[in-house]
Parts: structure tokens; sequence; C-alpha cells
């Protein structure tokens, strides 16, 4: 742990000058509806891990599951700019040894009229985002494993404008019964430039988490989960969340975030999910004043 | 081996002689023996006359079949020279060989030998040779055309300038449209003989190639053009008609056409040939020898004579063997072996006629040769075409600008150039020859009708082409009234000039002279023995004056010298030339030269502010008509001086384009023979003053496409002097709205939805300026929120419609809010927000005013 937060210590050092407003910030959105419900805090979270890619990919080998796959939608921040993201994920849990998890998001933002310096309108265009991942964990002792994603996202704005950049995560996670802990630095890559020539960082954070699960009576199970980012440029955020489910059949799950100067804002979530057979269908809801009010998401999933 | 005596030496003959020669019309003019390339001569040929010595040796020689002559001289030359070929220039001519051996063209022989050899050492090397009396190296020859087009017959019929024709209507009418028994050889590239126009007027045999020596015709167009001027077939539905064309609708044949061809297929010729071409035509019947060709001196093809190019072709003649074949020609067409008319011959002898040349020069080989008719072009205005050369030589000109005939494969097409000219003059001989030919009927006769003639009045004969052909006129020649003798000439001296006076005359029948001609000179003997037939020693002019019935006619003898005493006197005479009684001789004397008259027309002082013109009107006369040159000396740049279109002159001062201050020009006339006249003229350009700012222009908002507004800049800015500013719009973009001005108002008119900026710079005539800038806003009223530029770089406009406190958010993608504030907005006076920190991507913009939201998404890129 001691060495993940000096490796922080020495990207912030490294990245003074990418401090300030962050690149792609919808790479620091979360649209899996499952950790949306516990507003976002899934650091720890192993009962679903088919968006491990996009979180914490160290948490797999900890996980029950064998395969975890699930397909979401969800329609962020209506009241604001109004994306529709569809999201796709994956995740392989090799003898809870190995993890290896992969993930696709496609964001479609809604038409905006061109026009130029003179106001006059010259047509319209749809921009849209694209995020890839895909991740690796290694459970080299009974309680601890590391982990770590690799991705690419883009931002087509314009036409024959696009923005991308690399960005990875690195964890190391450690279970000791119902308790659990992980630590890392999360969307760490490349620069994006601007039109008129500033460079830009994603939002690259330094990451932890802790979550404790517990089971009474068989059929009655909890699970805390909060986790806290503090970004290179010098924002805090922190998210926290719990889930209550009944005979491994129905969940519901409550949270709030604080998202301080970060690019989320601060909200509070609710959600729901019941699985059968191996098949989960999650939902959840945020609410608040700002503007992720209002935004609704759904994942359809299946695990074994 | 035909006429060919082939000779390559092997042995030298070590004999040798000097010899002095001269070379009687040698134009070739050794300079040294390289043998740099020269356009105008052939390289690797020569022709050389032979003494008859030397003709009987080499005849011998050749009848043995030996290729050795007796004369070690020449066998020597041969061995120097690498001669490969020679044989006689005219070959062997039949039932003519008796006239064409005294005449001496048997003597003439062609000489091959090898191109490297330069034509200097070709000359020195054969000169030497005792019995070779004259070396002639070959001339390149062309064709006297140029390409242009138009189209009609006007050398016909001129019905654009009426009397700038051949006036060959009368004579179809009430003479002749040509007779087969003419034949007239075109010496040129070959004819079309099939040509659906002209097929039937051409002779089914007796072609002649003279560049491949027989009888295959290849179709050029030159001389296709050539021979359709000449005899297309007329009346016939189809193309054009010829001079002497027949009538196909009476049944009538049209002249004869031969085609002698001395050009190849590719046009160019070598000068080898003609001669043959048209010696071999007197042979075979033809009576007129027509030639659109002449000597080549463009020896760089350049297209143009410089230098020693130009001072050969001024100097130039016609090449000997030529005129040799010509003489023949003129000799022996005809005629039998002995000189006497052929029974069926319509003329004894011939005539050969030659186009002048189109270097524009005053001499013009083998035309200038005076036993040939030399024919010189016009254009369809009357005037000498520009093309034309010219000179005393010049005997008669004919239509040679843009002339419609007939081309190869049954078209028709326009050339120019005398090779147009001449066979106008051919096609008229050609006539006169089918009407009058036949026993005791001369080629004197017909050159005296065709030249004698010549309309002289319709071209001025300073221009040095003779007169214009006319066709009707030679048919009359001589035929008709003389009428009365003028009796009231009176003369007197202006300058350099005799200004004639007199009363018109008529015929006994009333009808008025055609010409008169003015006999004059210095000595007064011979003006006072000078007849029409009879000019020595005296000048001559011919005027048709237009005169108002009742008023007397006016003429001036031009050109003459000051301060001297001429004689002169005066003849009428009709059409068909008959002449009246001469007039009196009276005496003239001419005055000392009087200089050109300048007059300018311009009110007072010529002071002018920097935004005025001003045009002054100057007009130049010469009291003695002498060509004046004007030149204007400008003292500044303000000036120009202009020539109108009625041939005046105008001086133009543009205030604007010099310094103020006073200036001084001056416009000299001088005439022809150095008399002056300057006339100064002074004017002066005025301080200027600045155009001044009244105040700024408002800005525009407008709430509709196509809504028009004027803007009256006399508001807005003032200037001292009366002048009109101009006005310089420019604005931002070109879709929001457009703005002209008109005087002193800007009219504009909305486009599109949007903000200009506009800058509008008032400008003197000076170019002094005031800049003004404003902005044009179309607002549309049912979207009242508007974000530009979208996508945006650095500042976001926010703009409302009209002004309101305005509450400003802009959220992230995320949702992370950047940007909030309240502030006074409106359509003119948009939020301006930096949006340079904000990363790339899309941001909602929320506004509130007017107690309503509006919200919109912007890009940043």
């Amino acid at each position: 742990m001691k060495k993940i937060l000096y490796i922080a210590g020495a990207l912030m050092l490294l990245f003074p000058a990418l401090a300030g407003a962050q690149a792609l910030p919808f790479t620091a959105a979360e649209t899996d509806a499952a950790s949306l419900g516990t507003a976002g805090a899934n650091l720890t979270q192993t009962g679903s891990i088919a968006n491990a890619s996009f979180s914490n990919a160290a948490a797999i080998p900890f996980s029950d599951a064998k395969m975890d796959v699930a397909a979401g939608y969800t329609m962020w921040q209506p009241s604001a700019v109004g994306s529709n993201m569809i999201n796709v994920g994956a995740a392989y849990n090799m003898n809870q040894k190995f993890g290896v998890a992969v993930g696709f998001l496609y964001g479609m933002n809604p038409a905006y009229d061109i026009t130029d310096a003179s106001g006059a309108v010259k047509g319209q265009f749809k921009p849209s985002d694209i995020h890839v991942n895909a991740g690796l964990a290694y459970r080299f002792l009974p309680f601890l494993s590391v982990g770590a994603n690799i991705g690419y996202a883009t931002s087509s704005l314009a036409e024959g404008q696009s923005y991308g950049a690399l960005a990875a995560d690195v964890f190391a996670m450690a279970k000791f019964g119902g308790l659990k802990v992980t630590a890392g630095v999360a969307n760490v890559g490349t620069n994006v430039t601007s039109a008129s020539g500033v460079k830009f960082c994603i939002p690259g954070s330094v990451a932890v988490g802790a979550g404790y699960e517990a089971t009474f009576a068989d059929k009655h199970a909890v699970e805390a989960l909060l986790d806290a980012d503090y970004y290179f440029s010098g924002w805090f955020a922190a998210a926290a969340g719990a889930a209550y489910t009944y005979g491994d059949l129905v969940t519901v799950r409550a949270g709030y975030r604080y998202g301080g100067q970060s690019p989320l804002p601060s909200y509070a979530s609710v959600g729901a999910g019941v699985k059968f057979m191996g098949i989960k269908l999650d939902l959840a809801y945020l609410i608040g004043s700002s503007a992720a009010k209002n935004t609704l998401a759904l994942s359809l999933g299946y695990t074994f | 081996m035909k006429h060919c005596l082939a000779a390559i030496m092997t042995a030298a003959v070590l004999l040798s002689c000097a010899r002095e020669e001269i070379l009687p019309d040698q134009q070739f003019t050794p300079t040294d023996e390289t043998v740099a390339v020269n356009d105008a001569y052939v390289y690797g040929e020569a022709r050389i006359y032979l003494s008859e010595e030397m003709t009987a040796m080499v005849e011998e020689a050749a009848e043995t079949g030996s290729i050795l002559t007796k004369s070690p001289g020449m066998n020597l030359a041969f061995d120097e020279l690498g001669i490969t070929e020679m044989y006689r220039l005219f070959p062997h001519a039949g039932e003519f060989e008796g006239r064409t051996r005294r005449e001496g063209l048997h003597r003439w022989y062609v000489v091959k030998y090898s191109q490297d050899v330069a034509l200097t050492k070709a000359q020195s090397s054969l000169e030497m040779v005792d019995g070779v009396e004259l070396f002639e190296p070959v001339r390149q020859i062309k064709i006297n055309d140029f390409n242009d087009l138009s189209s009609d017959l006007w050398g016909l019929y001129n019905d654009s300038n009426p009397g700038f024709d051949i006036n060959v209507k009368p004579v179809w009418n009430e003479y002749t449209t040509g007779s087969s028994k003419v034949v007239v050889s075109v010496v040129d590239t070959g004819v079309d003989l099939n040509h659906e126009d002209l097929s039937a007027n051409c002779l089914s045999t007796g072609h002649y190639n003279a560049v491949s020596e027989n009888t295959y015709i290849e179709a050029g167009e030159h001389g296709t053009h050539v021979a359709g001027t000449i005899a297309a077939v007329s009346n016939n539905g189809k193309g054009i008609a010829g001079i002497a064309g027949g009538d196909k609708a009476k049944g009538i044949s049209g002249v004869k056409v031969m085609s002698s061809q001395i050009f190849g297929a590719d046009g160019r010729g070598t000068g080898r040939a003609s001669s043959v071409a048209i010696k071999r035509a007197a042979d075979d019947g033809a009576i007129i020898s027509q030639n659109s060709w002449g000597y080549n001196y463009d020896a760089d093809g350049d297209g143009q004579l410089t230098g020693q190019e130009y001072t050969n072709a001024m100097n130039a003649k016609i090449q000997a063997s030529d005129k040799a074949a010509v003489d023949y020609f003129i000799k022996y067409a005809g005629c039998d072996d002995y000189g006497n008319q052929l029974p069926n011959s319509p003329m004894k002898g011939g005539v050969v006629i030659f186009a002048a040349g189109n270097d524009a020069i005053e001499n013009g080989a083998p035309a200038t040769y005076e036993n040939v008719i030399a024919v010189g072009s016009v254009a369809k205005d009357g005037k000498k075409s520009s093309f034309s050369n010219y000179g005393d030589w010049v005997d008669i000109c004919a239509p040679g600008s843009s002339i419609l005939s007939t081309t190869p494969g049954n078209q028709y097409g326009n050339l120019s150039g005398t090779s147009m000219a001449c066979p106008h003059v051919s096609g008229v001989a050609a006539l006169l020859v089918s009407y009058f030919g036949g026993p005791g009927f001369t080629n004197e006769m017909l050159k005296e009708k065709l030249l004698n003639s010549s309309n002289k009045a319709a071209v001025s004969k300073y221009n040095k082409i003779g007169g214009l052909v006319d066709a009707y006129g030679a048919f009359v020649y001589g035929n008709d009234k003389a009428p009365a003798a003028v009796t009231d000439l009176a003369a007197s001296g202006r300058g350099n000039n005799i200004d004639l006076t007199w009363t018109p005359t008529v015929d006994e029948d009333g009808k008025s002279a055609y010409g008169y001609l003015v006999i004059y000179g210095k000595d007064q003997a011979k003006v006072q023995a000078a007849t029409p037939s009879s000019l020595e020693g005296v000048e001559t002019t011919s005027c048709a004056p237009e005169v108002v019935a009742g008023e007397k006619a006016h003429f001036a003898v031009s050109r003459l010298d000051f301060e001297a005493t001429y004689y002169v006197k005066m003849l009428a005479y009709s059409y068909g030339r008959s002449y009246s009684a001469a007039t009196e001789v009276l005496d003239a004397v001419t005055t000392e030269n009087h200089a050109p008259e300048i007059n300018i027309v311009y009110d007072g002082e010529i002071s002018i502010l920097s935004s005025q013109t001003v045009n002054i009107p100057v007009s130049v006369v010469d009291p003695d008509d002498h060509e004046v040159e004007i030149v204007h000396e400008g003292a500044s740049e303000a000036e120009t001086f202009e020539r109108n279109i009625d041939g005046n002159w105008r001086l133009v001062i543009n205030g604007a384009k010099a310094d103020v201050g006073t200036y001084q020009a001056k416009i000299t006339a001088t005439d022809e023979f150095g008399m002056s006249t300057v006339v100064p003229v002074t004017y002066t350009i005025r301080e200027n003053s600045a155009p001044e700012k009244i105040k700024d222009i408002e800005n525009v908002l407008l709430t509709a496409k196509g809504r028009e507004f004027i803007i009256d800049m006399t508001e807005y800015v003032y200037d001292r002097d009366p002048e009109q500013l101009k006005y310089d719009v420019t604005m931002s973009s070109a879709t929001i709205a457009h703005i002209t001005s008109k005087g002193d108002r800007l009219i504009g008119t909305s486009l599109g939805y949007g903000s200009v900026d506009v800058t509008v710079t008032a400008k003197d005539a000076r170019g002094e300026k005031v800049v003004f800038t404003f902005k044009v806003t179309v607002k549309d009223p049912s979207d009242p929120l508007s974000l530009y530029p979208n996508p945006v770089k650095d500042f976001l406009n926010v703009a409302t419609l009209d002004p309101a406190d305005t509450e400003i958010v802009i959220a992230s993608s995320t949702g992370k809010v950047m940007f909030q504030e309240t502030m006074k907005v409106s359509a003119q006076e948009p939020a301006r927000i930096d949006m340079t920190s904000y990363v790339p991507g899309t941001y909602s913009v929320k506004v509130k005013f007017g107690g309503k939201e509006y919200k919109k998404n912007v890009v940043k890129l």
C-alpha cells in the first residue's frame, strides 16, 4: 500500500502541469447499474465483476463467480448534456487465481447546431464517445491479488475532430474474511491537446477502497462499500454504499457520492437487482440537485 | 536513266585552270565556308549553266553512257564535291526541243553532291571549271498565304464596300464566263482534280508533278484554293463561283486548269521544280502561268526577316533558271516550235503572273522580274493588305485578304495572302483570253487590257501596289466614248500640293467621266507633249472625286517639292479608258511648308481638385495635308493622351494621380517634313481635404431574413471638397447580410440569421479615409438563444434577443458546473465566455432570461 501511495505521489509530481481540467471526463462516469446503485463505490465489490475492466481487475480472483457477463444502458444526466450510453463487459475467473476482463462503452450525445463565428447555423453534428478496456489479475497469495487495466478512450466532437487517450489502472487488493481493502492508481494515461493548444490529462487519481460483507441466517447478506479518490489535479471525491440481498435472489442498494471539484458531481443513488438461475437484472437511479439527477441505468447479466 | 547524266567521279584529274566570271542575277553571296543550316537554300544541289562547248561534251558523254566528260576541270570538280548526279534541268521537250535549245534551256543542268559540302565550296569549285557559265544555288520557295476565317466571295462582289472588288459580274452578264480553249497552269501545290466544284474545269491530262517528275498530282490546300478562285465551276449550285468557271446551268465550260505541282505533299518546296514546271506548261498548251509562290529568305525559319535575311530579301531578284523558264513561257506559250501561233491556240505567247509576296517589304522576287505581272493584295475595305509586298514593280492588285475558295476533299476554306490576290488577276486574264482570244490575239494585247484598265483611283498610288484589277474595265477598255474635255481647270499651290478645281464633264450621251488623268511635271514642254500612251518625263495621277451636282470637283496633287513651279494638265476619261482632249497646261507654284496647327479646347484656367478628371479636346490640322506626328510630353502622372475614334485627340488630366501643384505639359505636332508646332498646357491640382467622421455608425438589428436597411453616410462622414467619396465595405461573414454602396448610401439586406462585423472605409480620390465599424445582427425571434461559434475553440458568444439580465450555466458532460454567472446580454452585446481552459468535449449551456430557461449543447475543441 505504501508503495502505491509513493507511486501516486510520484505521478502527481510528474504531471503538475496537467492539474486542472480533466480530459475525456466520461471515463470517470459509472455506467454499470449494480455499481451505480451504490453511488459508484465498487473497487472492492466482488459480487458483480463483469465490468471489472472499468474499475478494479484485482477484485476478480476474490469473486465466487467463474464467469460474469453484462450489458447495460444508461440515460446519463438527462437534465444536462443528456447522453445515452451502452456498455458491455465480461470477466473470467480462473480457479480464483487469475482473472481476465474486457469492456466496451459507447456514448451517444445529442446533436448540436453547428454555428460559425457570426452565429449562422451551418448544420448539425452528433458527438459520440467510445471507451474500450481490458484487465488482468493475479492472486499470488490467498489474501492478496494485483490487477491492471488498460484501455483507450476517444470522443468524436465535430467533423474530423476526435480526441483520444490511452489510460491504465493498477490496483492491489487484500481480503481477510469479510473485509476487503484495495488501493491503486486509476486513469493514468496520455494527454489530450485542445484546438487552442492547451494540454489536458485524463482524470487520473489515487484510489483506495474498502468493503465488508456478511451473511446472516443463510438468507440475509449485507455489503458495505467505501471508495475514495484523490485526483492528481488535487481534487477529492468519495463514495459510500450499501447493499442488502435476500436469498441470493433480490438485492437493494443505496449510496452517496461526494464529488467535490472532481468531474463527477455529488449525488445519492438507489438501486435494486434480481438474480435467478445466474441471470441478473439490475437497476439504478440517481437523486440530487446536481446535473447527475434523474440518471437511470439498467443492466442485464449472466453469471456462473 | 531519262535525261540524267549520273556521274560519280572516281579519278582525280590533275588539271586546273583559273578563270574570272561575273554571275549575272546571282543572288547568292558567298560569305564563309561553313555548312550552317540555312533554310533559305537546298543543300547538296545546285544548277549550273554550261557553255555550248561544255554542253556538247556532257551530251556526248551521255550518248556513250559514260559518266566522264572530256573536261578535266569538270571531272576534278566532280571529285572534289562528291557529285553523284548531273542531269538536264529542262528535260528533252520532244516536238518542242528545237525552241528549247534555241532559248538555251538545254544548257541548264542540275548537279547533286554531298550535303556536307558548303554552298560556297560548291560554288567556287564549279565556277573554276571552264564551260560552267553560271552557278545557281537552289533556293527554298514558299507559299504566299496566311490562314484565317471569314466567309464570302467579296473579291468577286463586295457588297459591304462597293467598288472594292474585281467587277466581274457585268463581264459574266455581257461578255463571257470563260472558255475551255484557255488553259491556265497553276504552278503551286497539287490541285485536287476530283473536287466536286473544280473537277469539271480541270484538264483530263497534261498535269505534271515536277517534284516527283511524274503525272501523279498530290492534292494540296494551297493549289486547290488558287485553282478554285480561277475556275471553280460557276452556277452549279455547289460551293463557290470561279472567276472564269463557266456557267454550268447553261452548259458553258470554264477555262481549264493545268496543275503544275512544285511543292511536295508537306507543302515545302525546294525551288528546283519551279522552272521545269513553268517551262513544261508552255509545251503542254497553257497560255497563262499562275504563280503564287516566292523565294524564302527566312533562313532561320523564325517567321520573320531580320538582319541579313532582310538584306538578302531586299536585294533579291529572280534566279536565272526561273528567268529562263519565264521568258520561254512568254515567248512560246500557244506557239509552235518556231514561235508561230498554233491554229487552235487563243493567244500568241503567254503571260506569267506572280504573287508579290507576303513579307511586307519593298521587294519580292521573283515577282520583281519586269516580264511578269506582279500582283499585290488589297483587303475588303480597299486598303493595302498589311502583309503585301509593294513597290513600283507591282503592276496590279487584287483582293487577297480572307478569300473563300475550294480546298481538298470537297471542302471550302478561307486563306489570305498575295497568293489569293494573284489568281484573281489570272482569272480575269483567262476571261479576257476566253472572249478576245483567237488568231492574232497576243499576250501584249492581253497585258494592255489587263493593266491599263486597272482602277487606279481606288487604291492610293502611295501604297505602291498598282491599280485594282477591273474585269469589266478590261473588257470595255478602248471601246466607249470619250468624255468632253475639261475647260475650266484652275491650279494653285498650297505647301507642296497643287490644288485643282474644275467642272466635271460628260460624254455626248451625258454620261459622266469615269475619272481624270492628271499629268504634271516641272518641264513645261514635256507636260505639253505627254499623252496617256506617252508619259515620258512626267508624273501622273488619277482621281475620281465625288461631286455634288452643280458644284466643282476638287483634287490635290501632293508630295511635290516646296516652292517650285509645276506645270499641269488634265484629261477626262471614260470607263473604257477613252480619253478626252487635254486641258491647257497651267502653271502653279508650290509654297513654303506650313506648320501644323494645334487647337486645344478649354475655357479659362485649368484648375482641378484631386477628385476631378478633365477631358480636353485636342485637334491638329496640317494646312498642307501632310501626315502629322503628335507627341505628348507629360508633366505628371495625372496626364494621359488618348486618340478618339474620330481621329482627334484628348488630353485627360486625373487630379488623383499626381501631387498637388502646378504642371505644364507640352503637345508637339510635327509634319513629315519636320515642321513643328508646340503648345504648352498648364494646369493646377489643388489641395485635398480629407474626409472627417461626424459620428459612429450604430449597430443594426433585424429580425427576419430578406429585410432591407439603408444607411445615409452623409450623417456620418463629411468632406470639405465637393467630391463623391468611395465606400469600401468588408464583412466578417458573407452569409448574414449583403451591403453595397450607392452614392452616399449603404444599402443592406439580411440574408441569414447571425451577427456580422461590418467595416466601412470612406475614401476620397486621394485615398485619405475614415473607417467605421458596426455590427449587423439578424435574429430569429422563435429561437431567442444563440450560441456561437459552435464548436468553439476559445470564446463562446451567448446572445439573446432583447437586452436582459441573463443567468448562464455551463456544465461538462459529467455534470460538473464549469461556469455560472448572471450578466446583461442582448443580441448585439452577447456574453463572451472564455472557454480556452475547457477540455475538449460536449457541454450543456443553460440560460435563463425573461422568466424562461433555455438549454443547448456546445462542443469545445
